[in-house]
Parts: structure tokens; sequence; C-alpha cells
């Protein structure tokens, strides 16, 4: 899991403007203008915060996500998820 | 020469902007705040030195300091759009900044120096409630608390000593206030948040008993406790408690004249009036 990445991801949308409409609107769009691998790609739109944390993402920055809903993560959806660990 | 004339430990919790102008007086976090910006305003400082954390704002991990200190003429924020603030534009005391900066280097500190910066809720919460005009100058120094390596408790607290050496030799200023924020025991985001909320406090317990080794400057016992694992087990930002320990440092062995604790969030406020001011 290349988590610097994951991490710049969640910065942009915080402070790339531009990048926070794309990733709203077309989060596949958004996702495939970084080097993400196919893996690491299908984890992102999955939403799969906690896999993410597991593999080393930094819960303040993947929390980002969730304050702008991206992927769908509203905060009883993030919440569940970073708190069971699962991706359901 | 400078003299320190008070030193505040707040938290810099970013919905409390939002809390306070929902709530007004009604707010807690309101009262505390007003407590202590009561304080300072009797101390009179003509320089405000903050010490907190970046939260990946003014840093990121392509270029992340362990210490840092703004050296610029300028800054603004909340880089990091900190619900309900407004954009603030402050002065920063640049000769005082590059003055303190060549003091840490000397004395045996290795800071990371910027020209170019904006800074985030972890300056600005503490400053938008205890001076909301922002008409003094400030200068912002940066501590790693939340990017494993921490720096150790110990080269914290000895950095305290060495910023308030640093102010003592001062030209450039008079009266200076050091407002320092962070939580004790808290975690955002991650498993430990609270069911339904963005955060929670996983180690009350250890908040309080920090608390009981400032009132009773016991700061060699909180020292040795404050390992990075000690803290982090306090929550994911459990490391601001450095921010906490560098002050300490700077006041010495002294009881806070004020200690107002808030364990629903991890949180507490304290200030220390030097010489009988402001107290």
């Amino acid at each position: 899991m290349n988590v610097y990445l994951v991490h710049k991801l969640c910065r942009r949308v915080l402070h790339d403007r531009q990048f926070r409409k794309l990733i709203l609107e077309k989060p596949e769009a958004a996702v495939s203008s970084m080097p993400f691998s196919d893996d690491e790609r299908a984890v992102l739109l999955a939403g799969d915060v906690a896999r993410l944390h597991r593999e080393g993402s930094s819960a303040f920055l993947l929390l980002i996500l969730c304050r702008f809903e991206v992927f769908g993560l509203k905060l009883p959806i993030f919440n569940r998820r970073m708190r069971t660990g699962s991706s359901e | 020469m400078a003299e320190i004339v008070a030193v505040y430990a707040v938290p810099h919790t970013p919905s409390f902007v939002v809390e306070v102008q929902l709530e007004g007086e009604r707010s807690e976090t309101a009262q505390f705040f007003s407590t202590i910006r009561s304080h300072l305003e009797a101390s009179k400082p003509d320089l405000i030195l903050t010490v907190n954390n970046d939260h990946f704002n003014t840093f990121f991990f392509d270029n992340w300091p362990t210490y840092a200190i703004g050296t610029a003429e300028r800054t603004a924020g909340p880089n990091d759009q900190t619900p309900g603030m407004p954009w603030y534009e402050l002065t920063v005391d640049g000769a005082a900044a590059r003055h303190i900066l060549r003091f840490l280097i000397e004395d045996g500190f290795d800071f990371t120096s910027s020209l170019e910066f904006e800074i985030d809720h972890g300056a600005l919460v503490p400053l938008h409630f205890m001076t909301p005009a922002m008409e003094l100058p400030i200068v912002p120094i940066f501590i790693n608390c939340v990017v494993p390596p921490l720096p150790s408790a110990a080269r914290c607290y000895a950095l305290g000593r060495s910023i308030a050496k640093a102010i003592q030799s001062l030209k450039t200023a008079s009266r200076v206030a050091i407002v320092a924020s962070g939580s004790l025991s808290l975690e955002i985001g991650g498993p430990r948040a609270d069911l339904g909320k963005t955060f929670g406090v996983p180690d009350p317990a250890w908040a309080r008993w920090i608390l009981e080794r400032i009132q009773s400057c016991e700061h060699g016992e909180l020292i040795e406790a404050a390992s990075e694992a000690r803290m982090l087990e306090a929550g994911n930002v459990g490391g601001e408690l450095l921010n906490w320990i560098v002050t300490l440092g700077i006041i010495g062995p002294s009881a806070p004249t004020l200690l107002i604790n808030q364990p629903e969030l991890g949180n507490a406020f304290a200030a220390w009036g030097v010489e009988g001011e402001g107290s």
C-alpha cells in the first residue's frame, strides 16, 4: 500500500478545491489521476478506510474523506468501519 | 531584556469555534477561554510565542520537521478551513523569531525555519478566543506531536528551558506571553473514536494523572512516564502532551495559578502568571 500517496489524496481533498470537486463528482477519474495500483484504487473507491488504516494510513488524514463525504463516507459509515475494522 | 509575563497551555479543538457561536456565553468553552483571556489581558504582553503542532496543513510528509519556527514577517490562517473561523492575517515578529532561532541552534536544537507559511487551527483556535483582534505579533513554534518518531519528552522539556533563555535575551520585545496548545488524551477519527463521533478520549485517567503532576510540579515523573508509546496509548494525537511539556520547561517548577480540567474532551486550560503578573 502506497500510504504516502493515500495521504496526498486526503490532503488534496482538503486543500485543492478543484480536486475536491472532481472526487465528489467523478471519484474514479480523481483516483485515476494519481498513480495508484489497481488494488489501491479499488480500496479507495470502496471507502474501505479500515483497511487503509490497518495498512498504515493516518486516521487523522482519512477523516478528511469523511468530512467531505468522499467515497460515500458519511460519519456513521466511516465511524463504524474504523471502530470495527471491517469494510461493512 | 525581555521577560515572560504569562504562560498558557490550552486546547485547540477546532469545533470550539462553532460551538461558541451556537451556544454563546452558555458554552463551557466560552467561559474557560474568557477566564484565560482576562488573565492574558492583565498580563499586558507585547509579543506572543505560540507552541503547538501542525496537522499536515503547514507541513506535510514530503518535508516534516521535528521542530520548526516561523521567521517570516506575516502569516495567515486557518489554512485548514476551521469551521466558523474567519480568515486572519497576523504579524510575525521576524526579528524576534530569527533571534530565537539562532539562540536555539547555538544551544543545540537543530530547528527548521520557514519564511513562507500559513497556520492551522493548532495555533489559531487559542488566539481566536484569547486575542481575537490579532493585534499582537506572534512567533510561531511547531513541535512534531503526531508523526512518529516523536521527539522525547525530556528533549521537549529541555527545549522549553532553552526557549525561556532565548526570550530573556531578546532585545526587540519586552513582555512575552507563551500560548501553547494541545490535548492530553484524544483520538481523532481512529478506532477509539466514540460511537457516531469523530473523536474519543481513550484515557481520561492518564489526562487526570498528567494534571496532578503539573499541579504538584512533579515534572520529572511526568517526563519519565511520557514515552511515545504511552502518549499514543492515550490517543492518536496524545503526543500533543509534548506541547505542554515544552511549556513546563519554559515555566520551570511552578504550579499553575489557574488549572481547569475538561475531562470529557481530554483537555485542560492552565495559566501561569510570572512574578505576580496577571495572576
